[in-house]
């Protein structure tokens, strides 16, 4: 069981990473388009 | 202002702003790399995965800024958030920088020729170390007590492991230098992580050495139920440290063997007492030292730390809900509100496993015939003829307990993890807003 604040803080760190991920994902996509 | 009307003390705004710029700065790197003179693309998974490897190394550059003990970020989240933010941030970077080698490996298998000794025998060293590195990090930090390492030597090789990556990842940056062409490009990448490193640095090496400038004496060793032991210093030469109640700070004490070490521990003394205070427990290496400190013996502090405190003019009452050893703090905060007079409302609620390892009890006693105070002892496995709350800290329990509208106070829980779990979850049930509710948990590794 884990605590409110915490299941919090990892669901934004996981949100952050997967934003991240989109970031490279995205900047590839578009240095290949240019 | 009405109780009820003073903002909670954490604040959406103030937090959300402060991971933008964690986002920001993690982005560093790879908007740095794309800057102009930037190389001709490749195909798109080849630029996946250097992006992700600039973004890896942005996400271990931010950990250095989370890891130190900076003031400033710690209320908008309080410092167990903020070092909660960075154990989540750093298993991501984790992720980011061994998904950087696999993915640029699946898109071109040359990649694989960076971990050849035979092709470049320094280069390949390099990026197995870190490879390694960074597994170990994680693995030392996620499972420090099933690999039997003390929390000194976690501590020590947790910030070696940490420097030596960035470090391998600056050099290795420059050494590829396919986006890291123009020598200023090196420069600014270079000092970005530096930086970085310096943060860590400072908060181990140069505030602990400042710290040590300000020396107290031990004026008093005296025990307490529970194999506490309460230390009281006193400032030598300087006018000592201005701090809240709740609040922590770092502690070397000499003749022990730890006398390079820094432990936490919470502030026992009021917040306006000219002495100051720390109680441990002997559970450690560390802690079983106190008992045998002698009036006369140096000490060092650094702090004060941490966002375990009040309003500085609290207006609402005071719901403390601690477990063993994790009273101090509120040993602190309702010895500063005896100290200023305070008429708000308070309740204690306070587990230990036996009623004679209860630290601190007589004088909450006494504390509860001069504030307008309410302790609530639960003990686990109490004596016969026990008419008090017994067994496990339960919600029902804490709802017998709560005032009416629950909303007018402010919480502060510490203790073992499972006493912090249920209670955070229990006043979460019983309709408290999360913003009231502080909590500090130091065994975060």
């Amino acid at each position: 069981m884990k605590p409110l604040l915490h299941l919090w803080v990892r669901r934004v760190s996981e949100l952050i990473g997967v934003l991240l991920v989109l970031v490279a994902l995205l900047v590839a996509w578009l240095r290949t388009r240019m | 202002m009405t109780s009820a009307g003073r903002g909670p003390k954490y604040r959406i705004g103030a937090a959300l702003m402060w991971l933008g710029v964690a986002f920001a700065l993690a982005l560093v790197p790879l908007g740095l790399g794309l800057l102009p003179p930037a190389p001709a693309a490749r195909k798109l998974a080849v630029e996946f995965g250097v992006g992700l490897g600039f973004i890896g190394m942005g996400l271990m550059c931010i950990q250095f800024l989370f890891s130190g003990r900076f003031a400033k970020i710690v209320p908008s989240f309080g410092t167990d958030n903020v070092l909660q933010l960075h154990r989540q941030l750093g298993i991501v970077g984790f992720v980011f920088v061994l998904l950087h080698p696999v993915v640029l490996i699946l898109a071109e298998r040359e990649f694989i020729l960076y971990f050849d000794p035979r092709v470049n025998f320094l280069r390949a060293v390099a990026l197995i170390y870190v490879t390694l590195a960074i597994t170990a990090l994680i693995v030392t930090t996620l499972w420090r007590e099933s690999v039997r390492l003390t929390y000194e030597w976690w501590r020590l090789v947790h910030g070696l492991l940490a420097l030596s990556i960035v470090f391998t990842g600056v050099v290795h940056g420059i050494q590829v230098g396919h986006y890291l062409d123009p020598l200023w490009k090196k420069v600014l990448w270079a000092g970005y992580a530096v930086t970085a490193m310096y943060l860590v640095v400072h908060s181990r090496v140069v505030r602990p050495y400042r710290a040590r400038k300000r020396r107290y004496r031990i004026t008093a060793v005296e025990p307490q139920p529970g194999d506490v032991t309460v230390l009281t210093l006193e400032p030598e030469g300087h006018a000592g440290l201005k701090y809240q109640a709740g609040q922590f700070a770092w502690i070397t004490l000499r003749s022990t063997p730890f006398t390079l070490q820094q432990h936490p521990f919470s502030f026992v003394s009021a917040a306006n007492d000219r002495h100051v205070q720390f109680a441990a427990k002997a559970l450690g290496d560390f802690t079983s030292t106190w008992k045998d400190m002698k009036v006369g013996n140096h000490a060092y502090i650094e702090g004060p730390l941490g966002g375990f405190t009040r309003d500085p003019h609290p207006t609402m009452g005071l719901f403390i809900i601690v477990g063993g050893i994790g009273v101090t703090p509120a040993i602190s905060l309702l010895r500063t509100m005896k100290q200023e007079r305070s008429t708000h409302p308070a309740v204690l609620i306070y587990a230990n496993t036996d009623w004679d390892d209860v630290a601190f009890r007589d004088e909450i006693a006494e504390l509860e015939t001069q504030l307008t105070l309410q302790v609530v002892h639960v003990i686990l496995e109490p004596p016969d003829g026990w008419t008090g709350e017994s067994g496990f800290l339960t919600e029902e329990m804490l709802a017998r307990y709560l005032p009416p509208d629950p909303n007018t106070f402010e919480y502060f829980i510490c203790g073992p993890e499972p006493l912090m779990d249920i209670a955070e979850i229990s006043l979460n049930k019983l309709g408290v807003d999360w913003r009231r509710v502080y909590s500090e948990r130091f065994k975060i590794v």
